[in-house]
C-alpha cells in the first residue's frame, strides 16, 4: 500500500503536466467587475471606432444562458439597443457618421459568429459572461466630433455604474472614469 | 487719499508689529503660491515628457508603474521582456516605429538607457518636438559610444571625446563598475526639460557588451574577463529589454494592438497608452495635491487671523488716537475706513512680499530642483489663477478689516469725545 502511495505522484504527473499546458494555452483572463464597463474609442481621419466591453450583468442583469422567456426577451431588447450605436453613444448627426461595421459578441447570444465549440457551453454556466460590441463608423464631417456623451448608455443600462474610457484622437490620448453623474468626455 | 496716508502713518507708528503681521501673511502667501506653482509645473513637465508615442509596452505590472519607469526613470521594472517579443511586435504591420528601452545601469546617479538610433529619430516630447543634438552625433555601430542628456553633460562637465565608466545598478554610490569597458562621449543632446536631460544613452549593443562576461550578477574574474575589443567582435544582440515604445501607422489600430499585446501568449506583457496612464497618475496625485492646497489655504487663513488679532488688540490702546481724530473733525465712517485700509495695506504688503519671497525662492532653488527632481520652475509672471488667489486673499483681508472697523465705528459713536483717559 505504502509503495503504491509513493507511486501516486508519478501517476498524477501527466495530469499536472496537462494542467500546466492547459493554463499556458488559455493565456490571461481579463478583469470582470459588475457595474464597471470598458469603452475604447479611436478617431483618425474619417474613421471612428468604438469598442465596448461590459459584463452581461450590467446589460441584462444575468450572466447565464437565457432559458426563460423573460430572460430571452431581455436579451433581445438589449441586443436591439446595442445595435443602434448612434443613439447609444449620442453621435451628433452633423458628423455624418454611417456604420461601416458592427459586431456584437457574447456567449449569451449563442453561436452565430462565435467560434466556441459546443463542449464549452456547459462551462459557461458557471463563468462570468461578457458582452463585447465593436462598432466602426465612417464620418463625413469628423471635425464635429469633440465629445463622447454616454448619457444614453447609462440610461439604457442603469446597472452600469462606471465606464472606464480610453480615447485616442489624432491630437491626444485620454483616459477617464465616466459616471452617470458626469457622463460626457470632451476631447 | 488722506485717509490712506493716515492709515499708513498709523501703521508706521506701530512698525514692528505691523512688520511681523505682514511677514506672517507673506510667508503664508508664499507657501500657497509655491504649492500651486509646483503643482502646475509638475503637471506640465510630466505631460510634456512624452508625445507621439501610441503605446508603451513592458512586463506586466501596473500602467502607472510602467509609465514611471520607462519614461520618467522613476522606480524600477518588475521584470524584463524578451527580445523576440519586441521583434515580434516591432515587425507587426500596424507598427510604424519601435524604440526598445533597456535600463538598469547608472553613471554617478544618472540613469543609463540602452536603446537604438530609432530613439533619436522618433522619440518626441512637448508638442511633437524631436530630440536634437547640440554637439556631435548619435551613437553608431561601435558599442562603446554614449550620448549625454544636457543636464548630465553640464553637471559633470563632459565634452565630446571624454571617456566615462558606467556603474552597475542605479545606486548613487556604486561599488561595482564596468571599468573594463569605458564609453566615449559622441553626442550631447539639447536641453528638453524632461528626464531625457538626466539620461545617458548608449546602444543596446553597448548595454549587452558591458554585461557580456557577467555571471550570476557579478563580473567574471581573471581569464573569464572579456575585453572591450573582444566584445566588439561578439554578437551583441540582447536577449532581454526593459520596455519598448511603439508608434503606429493609424491611431485606429491602437486598441487592437493593445489587446493583442496584453493577450500575447509568449509572455505576460502590458501595453499602455501613455496619455491614459498619465491621467491615472493625476487622479492618484490629485488627492495629495488637494490636501496640500487645503493646508496652504489654512495657513493663509491663519496669517489673516493673526492680522485681525493684531488690529483688534491695538484698538483699545488706540482709543486716544481715534478720539483725537474725531476731535479734529473725522467722522465715524472715516475711522472705520481707516481701519479697513489698514487691514488692506497689511495684506497687500504681505502679498507683495510673499510674491517677492516666492521669486527669490524659485531663483535660489531652480538649479537644485532641476538637477535633483527634474522639475523646471520658470521665473514666469503669476498665472491668471495665481492672480485670482492673490485677489482672493486681499478680498478676505478687506472682509476681515470690517470687524475692527465696525467695532471702532461703534466705539467712536458711543464714546465720542467724552472718552475718559
Amino acid at each position: 500500500m505504502r509503495r503504491l502511495l509513493l507511486a501516486l505522484p508519478f501517476a498524477l504527473l501527466p495530469l499536472a503536466i496537462a494542467h500546466a499546458a492547459d493554463e499556458h494555452d488559455h493565456g490571461s483572463l481579463g478583469a470582470h467587475v459588475h457595474g464597471v464597463a470598458r469603452l475604447d474609442m479611436a478617431l483618425d481621419g474619417r474613421t471612428l471606432e468604438i469598442e465596448l466591453d461590459t459584463p452581461a450583468m450590467n446589460i441584462v442583469g444575468f450572466e447565464h444562458p437565457a432559458t426563460t422567456d423573460a430572460d430571452k426577451m431581455k436579451l433581445a431588447l438589449a441586443r436591439e439597443t446595442l445595435l443602434k450605436p448612434h443613439g447609444l453613444f449620442s453621435i451628433p448627426e452633423a458628423a455624418g457618421c454611417t456604420v461601416s461595421k458592427q459586431k456584437l459578441e457574447s456567449p449569451l447570444f449563442g453561436h452565430e459568429g462565435d467560434d466556441h465549440n459546443d463542449g464549452d457551453t456547459d462551462e459557461h454556466e458557471h463563468e462570468h459572461s461578457e458582452i463585447h460590441g465593436h462598432y466602426q463608423f465612417t464620418c463625413s464631417v469628423a471635425a464635429v466630433l469633440n465629445k463622447l456623451d454616454l448619457t444614453q448608455l447609462f440610461k439604457s443600462f442603469p446597472a452600469t455604474q462606471t465606464i472606464q474610457v480610453q480615447l485616442v484622437t489624432p491630437k491626444r490620448q485620454m483616459g477617464a472614469e465616466v459616471r452617470p453623474s458626469n457622463p460626457v468626455v470632451k476631447f | 487719499m488722506y485717509l490712506l496716508r493716515l492709515a499708513l502713518a498709523s501703521l508706521a507708528n506701530r512698525r514692528f508689529t505691523a512688520f511681523l503681521t505682514a511677514f506672517a501673511i507673506a510667508l503664508s502667501v508664499c507657501l500657497l503660491l509655491a504649492v500651486e506653482r509646483v503643482r502646475t509645473e509638475a503637471r506640465a513637465s510630466f505631460a510634456s515628457t512624452i508625445s507621439g508615442t501610441d503605446l508603451i509596452v513592458g512586463a506586466r505590472s501596473g500602467s502607472v508603474n510602467l509609465l514611471l519607469y520607462s519614461v520618467f526613470r522613476i522606480g524600477n521594472a518588475t521584470n524584463n521582456i524578451r527580445w523576440d517579443s519586441f521583434e515580434h511586435f516591432a515587425g507587426s504591420k500596424q507598427v510604424k516605429w519601435a524604440i526598445p528601452v533597456s535600463l538598469g545601469d547608472s553613471h554617478r546617479g544618472y540613469r543609463v538607457m540602452g536603446t537604438t538610433e530609432a530613439y533619436f529619430e522618433h522619440y518626441q516630447y512637448g508638442r511633437q518636438r524631436h530630440l536634437e543634438l547640440v554637439d556631435g552625433r548619435p551613437f553608431d555601430t561601435d558599442p562603446f559610444e554614449v550620448v549625454l542628456g544636457a543636464e548630465v553633460a553640464e553637471a559633470l562637465h563632459y565634452k565630446l571625446g571624454d571617456k566615462l565608466v558606467l556603474a552597475h545598478g542605479v545606486a548613487v554610490v556604486s561599488l561595482v563598475k564596468h571599468d573594463d569597458m569605458p564609453f566615449t562621449v559622441v553626442g550631447i543632446l539639447k536641453r528638453t526639460g524632461t528626464p531625457v536631460d538626466r539620461t545617458l544613452h548608449i546602444s543596446l549593443g553597448g548595454m549587452e557588451a558591458i554585461h557580456i562576461d557577467w555571471h550570476n550578477g557579478a563580473p567574471a574574474q581573471g581569464a573569464g574577463r572579456i575585453t572591450a575589443d573582444q566584445a566588439r567582435n561578439m554578437d551583441l544582440t540582447p536577449t532581454a529589454i526593459t520596455a519598448f515604445m511603439l508608434g503606429l501607422n493609424s491611431k485606429i489600430s491602437t486598441f487592437a494592438l493593445q489587446r493583442e499585446i496584453n493577450e500575447f501568449r509568449g509572455e505576460p506583457m502590458l501595453a499602455i497608452l501613455p496619455g491614459v496612464a498619465l491621467q491615472e497618475l493625476w487622479s492618484l496625485m490629485g488627492t495629495a495635491e488637494k490636501a496640500l492646497f487645503v493646508i496652504s489655504l489654512f495657513v493663509v487663513l491663519t496669517g489673516l487671523i493673526g492680522m485681525l488679532t493684531a488690529i483688534l488688540t491695538s484698538l483699545n490702546e488706540r482709543r486716544r488716537e481715534m478720539a483725537i481724530l474725531r476731535s479734529v473733525g473725522a467722522r465715524p465712517w472715516h475711522v472705520a475706513t481707516l481701519l479697513i485700509l489698514e487691514a488692506f495695506a497689511l495684506a497687500l504688503a504681505g502679498a507683495v512680499s510673499g510674491l517677492a519671497l516666492l521669486y527669490i525662492g524659485i531663483a535660489a532653488a531652480q538649479g537644485y530642483v532641476q538637477a535633483n527632481y527634474g522639475l523646471y520652475l520658470p521665473l514666469s509672471l503669476p498665472s491668471a489663477y495665481e492672480w485670482t488667489l492673490l485677489g482672493g486673499i486681499l478680498g478676505a483681508a478687506l472682509l476681515m478689516g470690517v470687524v475692527p472697523a465696525w467695532r471702532a465705528y461703534r466705539q467712536s459713536l458711543a464714546d465720542g469725545l467724552s472718552i475718559r483717559l
